[in-house]
């Protein structure tokens, strides 16, 4: 090899090593527990990094999906119910490799006994997409900086305003699921209803990673007309059994858990609304009170920061009857706005 | 995989750069034809069979060009005189002219049948409706890029006929010409001798050649996700909902969507052309600070470039030079003058030019009003020239005053944005509500009181801020400063530091990551 060729490789491997040596330096500083204080983080990454500042060892249970699994459990009620600590990590639209990496960065440093994992992402996929984030998700694992890089949007918007409750955002708006009640017969009209291959493997690497951490794996769907049907669900209760993971089906339980569609739901059968939540979340504490692993934490010392919640908690569920977060948050950005108008004015 | 995606950049071409290097040199080309096709599958799978048989399509077109210019030699050189060897010219001339026709009708045909069958049934429907009858749709598969091999094989097979460089016989060569990997998606649209020579040639990479298509890939990246991306969230709120706003905000779109296609393609393009400099390989130009230009005219030949070339050398001129053309402009000279012998002449050259353009972007109404609104302004500015010329002189103007340029440049914006208004309109009915609210319901104010919540204060600094720092690159390479060069010939210290501020200036500002849709390139549709 020529003496050029080699001086040309050894300045790309130096090329690349000092950008290495620059991007960690870069990730080290835009961890988010360090910016989560004053609500710089962008709402997506909000509730993972809420996750992350939670007291090493205290959450007992993950409960992981998309928007379906964020309307499904309210830690809040949880812990009043039963004592047991809950975190929502989910995220709207999140695709299996968001999902690992996600469970991963939330287990970390916890003793999580129980992941509820909601079914509805094993049938999301776009090849273009999902190919992208093969690459994209262990990179912005690796490096925070690639994660957070928005987190200079708040300093030039102003910072963000605490809207999640260990995950959970409330809604108590309602509108009425007006189509058949037994609506698993229902065709969905043109949606995935076989589970993907790709999803099977992201599947598989969460369900190792859970094995190897003593965590236990619950399939579960949240009871929903627009996105789950007999098809839907026995294709998932199929999978689950060939990969030893057990499944429910809320769906098939609604007259147990005391679902009513003309006053559970806040956009007519998608999402749950705080009532529905609140039922669905009894269920889920029913269930781990008969598997009895979990201990019941209330009154424990090292968990007072959960009664603290709990009470901010409450206060901001009476304000919001009827409504959902988003007009409290538009009605905050208002008041913000016109405070500075009149201190500008002044 | 797209060009700006992860999956490209940071697997794809290293492993096609690796792979390319360690090959012998006669098999480069075998691996840059290998990465073209996989990439090509990537996006349409089984269509590559189209590709495949469009590049040997036009080998053989080619060949039998050559074939029967070779025979009719081969007959000439048996002629004894003149008359006879012009004889036998007519006989060969009438086969050469067949091979033409065929290889280009094959060719547009294929593009007509994906790109337009499912507009002219659509439209012919309407009629037959009256009637109670219908023509059912074709179901079609877009092939990705098809408007741009297509042209490059059109192009290639009249470049052969006109005799501008002998057919090409080594079908692996043209087919690779045909489907380099960077260019397959948005172009630029090359003429064969722009780049077959250095896709075949196998040089082995240097650093002089990595070092230039590094940089002008992530200057690309930079324009795309630092400003583009973040653009398009905006545009595509306002565009959609475009009977919700005032004449302010339909005005604010119009601007916006121009610097977003202009940063997205020319983007894409310096992605594009890196990729094949890492190669060796280098792609024609596509666009020269555009915004500069003084005159309609003036800004189709710095945007588009490769697109516009392709019109001028095989529609304009030929049809300039057409015995139509030609006759017209000798009856009219002597009917009616010079002037208008030179503006119907033009009007001649120009029209299909332009329904060409315009249907080349895409099957729709508004795409033909695109290529007809471009005709009408560029013909009334030949029009109008000599007129122009003789006011400057009456009123005693120097044409060249620095304030009659900026004048000029700011018309030619306003024309342009008011065609990028009816390019990007949701369709020509559209293009014309949000037009002529510009006039009627135009309230500055709105813009502050209902500000849309598609894009965030800091998506418009990072846009404000990225695009002047394009516009600035952009003036100094205008004033004929070569940054790039500058760049390249500095100190590596230098250089290396500009390369690091570029690349994370990009991942700090860039949209990009969980929670930010990607921005497919407007270009690749076509």
């Amino acid at each position: 090899m020529s003496n050029a060729k080699n001086s040309g490789i050894i300045r790309l491997i130096l090329f690349g090593a000092v950008f290495l040596l620059l991007l960690t330096a870069a990730s080290a500083l835009s961890t988010p527990v360090k910016w989560f204080d004053d609500n710089r983080v962008q709402n997506r990454n909000a509730r993972i990094t809420e996750m992350m500042k939670q007291e090493p060892y205290t959450v007992d249970v993950l409960n992981m999906g998309d928007s379906l699994s964020l309307s499904s459990l309210t830690p809040m009620e949880l812990w009043r119910q039963k004592g047991y600590t809950a975190f929502n990590i989910g995220a709207d639209g999140i695709r299996m490799p968001e999902i690992y990496y996600t469970v991963l960065e939330a287990a970390e440093d916890q003793n999580v006994r129980y992941l509820l994992f909601e079914t509805l992402p094993l049938f999301r996929y776009n090849d273009k997409q999902d190919m992208q984030m093969i690459i994209s998700q262990p990179l912005y694992h690796r490096f925070t900086f690639l994660k957070y890089h928005s987190i200079w949007k708040p300093y030039i918007e102003g910072r963000g305003v605490k809207i999640y409750h260990k995950g959970y955002l409330i809604n108590r708006e309602v509108q009425e699921y007006e189509g058949d009640p037994d609506y698993m017969s229902e065709e969905l009209g043109d949606v995935r209803t076989e589970i993907p291959d790709f999803n099977r493997t992201w599947f598989r690497k969460v369900k190792k990673f859970c094995d190897e951490k003593g965590i236990k794996l619950i399939l579960y769907s949240d009871a929903s007309p627009r996105n789950y049907n007999w098809t839907r669900v026995n294709n998932i209760a199929e999978f689950a059994k060939e990969e030893g993971v057990e499944y429910i089906d809320m769906n098939q339980h609604t007259d147990e858990i005391g679902i009513n569609w003309k006053t559970d739901s806040n956009d007519r059968g998608d999402h749950m609304n705080l009532d529905g939540v609140i039922k669905m979340t009894t269920f889920f504490g029913d269930y781990f009170s008969r598997e009895g692993i979990l201990t019941d934490h209330r009154g424990d010392p090292d968990y007072s920061s959960w009664d603290e919640e709990l009470t901010a908690y409450d206060k901001l569920v009476d304000e919001m009857e009827g409504i959902s977060f988003y007009h409290v948050q538009k009605r905050i950005e208002k008041e913000r706005k016109e405070e500075k108008e009149k201190a500008k004015e002044q | 995989m797209a060009i700006y995606t992860n999956l490209y950049l940071l697997v794809f071409l290293p492993v096609v750069l690796i792979v390319y290097q360690l090959a012998p040199k006669k098999a480069r080309w075998g691996v840059l034809l290998a990465a073209s096709y996989a990439l090509y599958i990537s996006f349409s799978k089984y269509l590559v069979l189209l590709l495949m048989a469009t590049s040997a399509f036009t080998w053989g077109i080619g060949l039998w060009l050559d074939k029967i210019g070779e025979a009719c030699k081969a007959k000439q050189a048996e002629c004894t005189d003149r008359k006879q060897k012009s004889e036998v010219k007519k006989e060969f001339q009438k086969k050469r002219v067949l091979a033409l026709r065929v290889g280009v009708l094959v060719l547009l045909g294929i593009l007509f049948y994906v790109n337009y069958l499912n507009f002219v049934i659509d439209n012919m429907n309407i009629f037959l409706g009256k009637i109670g009858t219908q023509l059912p749709l074709v179901k079609v598969m877009f092939p990705m890029g098809i408007s741009f091999y297509t042209l490059e094989a059109v192009g290639y097979i009249a470049d052969v006929y006109w005799e501008r460089y002998p057919a090409e016989k080594h079908l692996g060569k043209l087919a690779l010409f045909l489907s380099f990997f960077p260019q397959i998606m948005e172009g630029p649209i090359a003429r064969y001798p722009d780049t077959s020579d250095a896709l075949f040639a196998g040089e082995p990479l240097n650093m002089a050649n990595l070092n230039e298509g590094f940089l002008r890939i992530i200057w690309g990246l930079f324009k795309k996700m630092v400003v583009s991306d973040r653009l398009s969230y905006l545009t595509t709120h306002l565009f959609g909902n475009y009977k919700d706003y005032h004449g302010s905000f339909i005005v604010l779109a119009a601007i916006a969507y121009t610097i977003q296609l202009y940063l997205e393609f020319s983007g894409s393009i310096d992605i594009v052309i890196g990729s094949g400099k890492l190669f060796g390989v280098t792609l024609p130009e596509n666009f020269n600070q555009p915004f500069s230009a003084q005159s309609a005219a003036e800004f189709w030949r710095r945007w588009h470039m490769s697109l516009g070339n392709w019109f001028k050398n095989y529609v304009f001129y030929p049809i300039t030079v057409s015995p139509m053309v030609k006759n017209w402009n000798k009856t009219a000279r002597k009917k009616y003058g010079k002037y208008w012998s030179m503006v119907g002449t033009s009007a001649m050259a120009l029209f299909p030019v332009w329904v060409a353009t315009g249907v080349w972007h895409g099957a729709g109404w508004k795409y033909l009003f695109y290529g007809m609104y471009y005709f009408v302004i560029l013909l009334f500015g030949v029009a109008m020239e000599p007129i122009k010329e003789k006011n400057y002189a009456k009123m005693g103007l120097d044409p060249n005053a620095r304030w009659l340029k900026i004048l000029r440049i700011l018309k030619t914006w306003v024309i342009i944005f008011t065609g990028e208004l009816f390019f990007n309109a949701v369709n020509l009915k559209a293009g014309f509500h949000m037009f002529f609210s510009i006039f009627g319901n135009f309230h500055i104010s709105s813009l502050w009181k209902y500000w849309p919540n598609a894009i965030t204060t800091g998506d418009v600094w990072a846009i404000c801020v990225g695009s002047v720092i394009v516009w600035i690159v952009g003036f100094l390479k205008e004033s004929g400063v070569d940054v790039r060069g500058k760049i390249l010939n500095a100190r590596t210290p230098y250089k290396w530091g500009v390369y690091y501020l570029i690349i994370f200036a990009i991942l700090l500002f860039g949209a990009y990551g969980t929670g930010y849709q990607p921005v497919d390139l407007i270009y690749a549709g076509f």
